[in-house]
C-alpha cells in the first residue's frame, strides 16, 4: 500500500497543467508550480483542467512573470518539507539558510519592474490566489508610500485630489498628530 | 547600564519582529505610470491589504489622499504599533493612541496591537478604558509592555479586561502584575488560538499560569522571563506545546508533565532558588525533546518521575551500576539526535561529578554543549585526574556523541580531564569545538590568544583517540550569550545552542594512525 501510495505522488509531481493566457498563449507547467495559486489548486480539485485552464484575466507577459515566481518557490516549498527532519543539523542548517538567503534576492530581483507591471502582478496574484506573490507586491507598493506626505503620494501615483479644501483640513484636524 | 535599564532591555528584546516597519524603500517602482491612477483604481480589498502594511501614522495619511481613500483605513483590520507614533513622551503617546481607536472605531477587529513606549503606571484611566476596545474588538497579536520608571518591584494589575481577548493568537506581558484569575466573573474563558505566550518580568501565581495554560490548548510556544518570586513551579504541559524558554529566573521547579510535542526545553541564566535546590523534574515521557539545557550544576536538580515517585539524580562519588540512576531509560523515551546544554563549575568538582550524573541520565545525546562557569571563587581544585581514569563507561559517550562544544575553556585541570576522557571513550566524535573564556576576548596575553591551552591541547592529541577522525577547533568567542533565547523561541530550524563560529585560533584533525599510514 505505502509503494502504491508513493507512486501514486510520483505521478501526480509529475503532472503537467496548461494555463492559457488572455491573449491565448500556452504554458506548460508541472501541477507543484501550478497549485502554488489556491484558484487554480481549486479546479484541479474539481476536475475541470482538461484542454487546459483559460486565465482571462492574465496577459501572458504577467503569466510568464507569476509562472516564474511560482516555479521559484514550490521548490522553496518542497525543499522546507524536506529539512524538517533535519532538525539541530549544522550541515543542514547551512543548506536551509543559504536557500532562504538565495529565495530572498530571487524576490528582490523579481521586484526589479516597472510600476504597470508591478500593480499588474497584484491583479493577477489576486486573481490567482497566490498569497505570498500578494504579500510581496503589496508590500513593494506599501513600503513606497512609508514616511511620505499625502502630497508626496498623490504626485508619485497620479492621485486626483477631489477632496475640497474643507474636508481636507477636517480630515487633517481628526488625526492632527499624523500630519506634523 | 543600571540593573532596571538591563531588565527592560531584556524584555523588550523579546519582543516579536513587527510586521510591520517604518523602513521603507525610498523610490517607487520606477515610472511609466502614463499620467494614471493604477493605486486608486486597484480594488477596496488589495488597497486594505496595502495599508495595513504601513506603520501607523502612514496608515492614517491614506485617509487624506483623496474621497476615494478617506474609508480605506478604517475599513482595515488595525494594525497598531506604537513606537511607530511620533513624539517623544508618554502623553503624546496615549493622545494618538486614543485618536487612533477613536477615528478607527470598530467593528472591524484589530489585529495587532504593540503598546509597549511608555509607563502605562499615570495612564491606568486610559488603559482601563482600552482593554475592554481590545476584547470586543477580537485583537489577535497583543504585546503590552509598560515601563517601569520608578517602581522596579511594585508592579500594575493588569486589566483583567485583557483576559477576555478570546482571539488572541499571540500574548506578550511585561512588568505586569497578573490578575487573581480565582474569582474572575464568569472565570477564565479559553484562547483557542493563543500559540505564543511570553510572561515577562510578570508577576503570575502558579495557579494562574496553570490556569492559562490549561486555557490555551493551541499553545506552541511559551516564554517566561526574569521571574524572581513566582511563578515558584512551571508544570508544562499542553498537547501542541513545542518550546518552552526561560531567562534569568528563580523557578523552584520546571516539570515537564504532559508535553508529547515538546521540543525545547531552553534555560538561560536561571539564578539558584533560596533555600537550594531548583530543580528541572521531567514527570513524563518527552518523546519529542530535542533540545535540552542549560541544566547548571550550581543551580539545578535534575528529577525523574511524577510527585509519587521522584527520583533526584545525584553526584555520584563513585560510580558503579548500583548507583546508577535506576528506571530512567524507561521513563525517558528520549528520540536520538537530541542536543543537550550543562553549565558547570569545573573547580568544583562535586559538580563536574554532577555534569557526569546528568549525561547518564540521556543515553542519546548526540550533541553536547558545556559551558564552564565563570569560578565563584579562587577555590583550590580538588586532586581529580584519578576519578577520571577510573570512571565508568557512560553510553551516550561511549555509543552516540558525535559534537562537543566547550565553551569558556580555562584549562584547568578538570577541563582537560573531561577532554581526555570524551577523546578516549567517544568513539563517533567527529567535531570538538573548544572556545575560550568571553572575558578574555581583547586581550592578547597569555589567556587571550590561547597559548596556555593550546599547548595543554598538544598534550591531550599524542595518545590514540577512540574516534576514526575527529575534528579539533579552538575558537575565540564571539559574544556572551551563548544561547540566544530569543531566537530558541522564534526561530524553527536551529538547535538555539550553535552559534557563529569565532575566529579559530587553533585547528588540528585527529585521525588513527593506521589512517594516515
Amino acid at each position: 500500500m505505502a509503494s502504491a501510495g508513493s507512486g501514486d505522488e510520483k505521478a501526480a509531481a509529475a503532472a503537467m497543467i496548461t494555463l492559457i493566457s488572455s491573449d491565448n498563449e500556452k504554458f506548460e507547467v508541472t501541477e507543484a508550480t501550478a497549485t502554488l495559486s489556491q484558484t487554480i489548486r481549486h479546479m484541479i480539485e474539481d476536475g475541470c483542467t482538461d484542454g487546459g485552464v483559460p486565465l482571462p484575466n492574465v496577459t501572458s507577459k504577467i503569466l510568464a512573470r507569476v509562472i516564474e515566481y511560482c516555479k521559484k518557490h514550490a521548490t522553496a516549498a518542497a525543499g522546507e518539507e524536506g529539512s524538517s527532519s533535519s532538525f539541530s543539523d549544522a550541515a543542514f542548517l547551512e543548506v536551509d539558510r543559504a536557500f532562504l538567503e538565495e529565495l530572498e534576492e530571487f524576490d528582490d530581483a523579481f521586484l526589479e519592474v516597472d510600476r504597470a507591471t508591478l500593480f499588474d502582478l497584484i491583479l493577477a496574484a489576486n486573481y490567482l490566489d497566490i498569497k505570498g506573490l500578494l504579500n510581496l507586491t503589496c508590500q513593494k507598493v506599501a513600503d513606497s508610500v512609508k514616511g511620505k506626505t499625502p502630497e508626496q503620494i498623490r504626485e508619485m501615483y497620479n492621485i486626483v485630489n477631489d477632496l475640497t479644501p474643507e474636508e481636507e483640513a477636517e480630515i487633517r484636524r481628526e488625526t492632527q498628530w499624523a500630519f506634523e | 547600564m543600571s540593573f532596571k535599564e538591563h531588565l527592560v532591555n531584556l524584555v523588550l528584546s523579546f519582543r516579536p519582529f513587527p510586521a510591520v516597519t517604518s523602513a521603507a524603500t525610498l523610490a517607487a517602482a520606477p515610472g511609466d505610470g502614463g499620467g494614471e491612477d493604477r493605486l486608486s483604481a486597484l480594488p477596496d480589498d488589495l488597497r486594505r491589504n496595502i495599508v495595513s502594511r504601513l506603520p501607523i501614522t502612514d496608515a492614517v495619511r491614506t485617509t487624506a489622499l483623496s474621497t476615494g481613500w478617506r474609508g480605506i483605513w478604517r475599513s482595515a483590520p488595525l494594525v497598531l504599533y506604537d513606537q511607530h507614533i511620533p513624539g517623544a513622551t508618554a502623553p503624546e503617546h496615549v493622545a494618538a493612541i486614543n485618536s487612533v481607536l477613536a477615528s478607527h472605531p470598530g467593528p472591524i477587529p484589530i489585529r495587532t496591537a504593540h503598546l509597549v513606549a511608555f509607563d502605562f503606571k499615570p495612564h491606568e484611566p486610559e488603559l482601563a478604558e482600552w482593554s475592554p476596545i481590545l476584547a470586543s474588538r477580537d485583537v489577535e497579536d497583543l504585546v503590552l509592555i509598560t515601563r517601569p520608571m520608578m517602581r522596579m518591584f511594585e508592579k500594575l494589575t493588569l486589566p483583567a479586561d485583557i483576559l477576555r481577548c478570546k482571539k488572541l493568537r499571540r500574548l506578550q506581558l511585561g512588568f505586569w502584575a497578573f490578575p487573581d484569575t480565582t474569582n474572575l466573573p464568569g472565570g477564565l474563558g479559553g484562547f483557542p488560538d493563543l500559540q505564543e505566550l511570553a510572561i515577562l518580568c510578570t508577576h503570575i501565581a502558579d495557579s494562574d499560569l496553570d490556569r492559562m495554560l490549561d486555557s490555551s490548548p493551541a499553545l506552541e510556544k511559551l516564554a517566561l522571563a526574569t521571574s524572581f518570586e513566582v511563578p515558584e513551579r512551571v508544570r508544562l504541559r499542553g498537547e501542541k506545546l513545542e518550546r518552552a524558554i526561560f531567562c534569568a529566573s528563580r523557578v523552584v521547579e520546571i516539570a515537564v508533565e504532559a508535553a508529547p510535542c515538546l521540543e525545547r526545553l531552553v534555560m538561560w541564566d536561571m539564578i539558584p532558588s533560596e533555600p537550594p535546590g531548583a530543580g528541572v523534574r521531567i514527570a513524563g515521557a518527552a518523546p519529542a525533546l530535542k533540545v535540552l539545557g542549560y541544566l547548571d550544576t550550581r543551580v539545578h536538580q535534575l528529577r525523574f518521575g511524577d510527585n509519587s515517585a521522584v527520583i533526584t539524580v545525584q553526584a555520584d562519588t563513585n560510580p558503579s551500576p548500583r548507583s546508577r540512576v535506576p528506571s530512567v531509560k524507561i521513563l525517558l523515551p528520549l528520540p536520538h539526535n537530541i542536543s543537550i546544554s550543562i553549565k558547570v563549575d569545573f573547580n568544583v568538582f562535586s559538580q563536574v561529578r554532577m555534569l557526569l550524573s546528568f549525561l547518564r541520565c540521556f543515553p542519546n545525546v548526540e550533541t553536547l554543549h558545556v559551558e564552564s562557569a565563570v569560578p565563584d571563587d579562587e577555590s583550590t581544585e580538588d586532586q581529580n585526574a584519578e576519578f577520571f581514569e577510573n570512571l565508568g563507561p557512560i553510553e551516550c559517550v561511549r555509543f552516540h556523541i558525535t559534537k562537543v562544544f566547550l565553551y569558556g575553556l580555562r584549562g584547568c585541570q578538570s577541563e582537560m580531564a573531561l577532554l581526555k576522557y570524551l577523546a578516549l571513550r567517544a568513539i563517533q566524535l567527529q567535531k570538538l569545538t573548544l572556545v575560550l573564556p568571553y572575558e578574555n576576548l581583547g586581550s592578547d596575553g597569555e589567556n587571550g590568544n590561547g597559548n596556555n591551552i593550546i599547548a595543554q591541547l598538544h598534550d591531550l592529541l599524542q595518545p590514540e583517540w577512540a574516534s576514526e577522525a575527529c575534528k579539533v577547533l579552538l575558537q575565540r568567542p564571539v559574544s556572551r550569550l551563548i544561547c540566544s533565547f530569543d531566537k530558541a523561541f522564534y526561530l524553527s530550524i536551529q538547535d538555539p545552542f550553535l552559534k557563529e563560529d569565532g575566529e579559530v585560533l587553533f585547528y588540528y584533525m585527529k585521525m588513527r594512525e593506521h589512517d594516515v599510514n
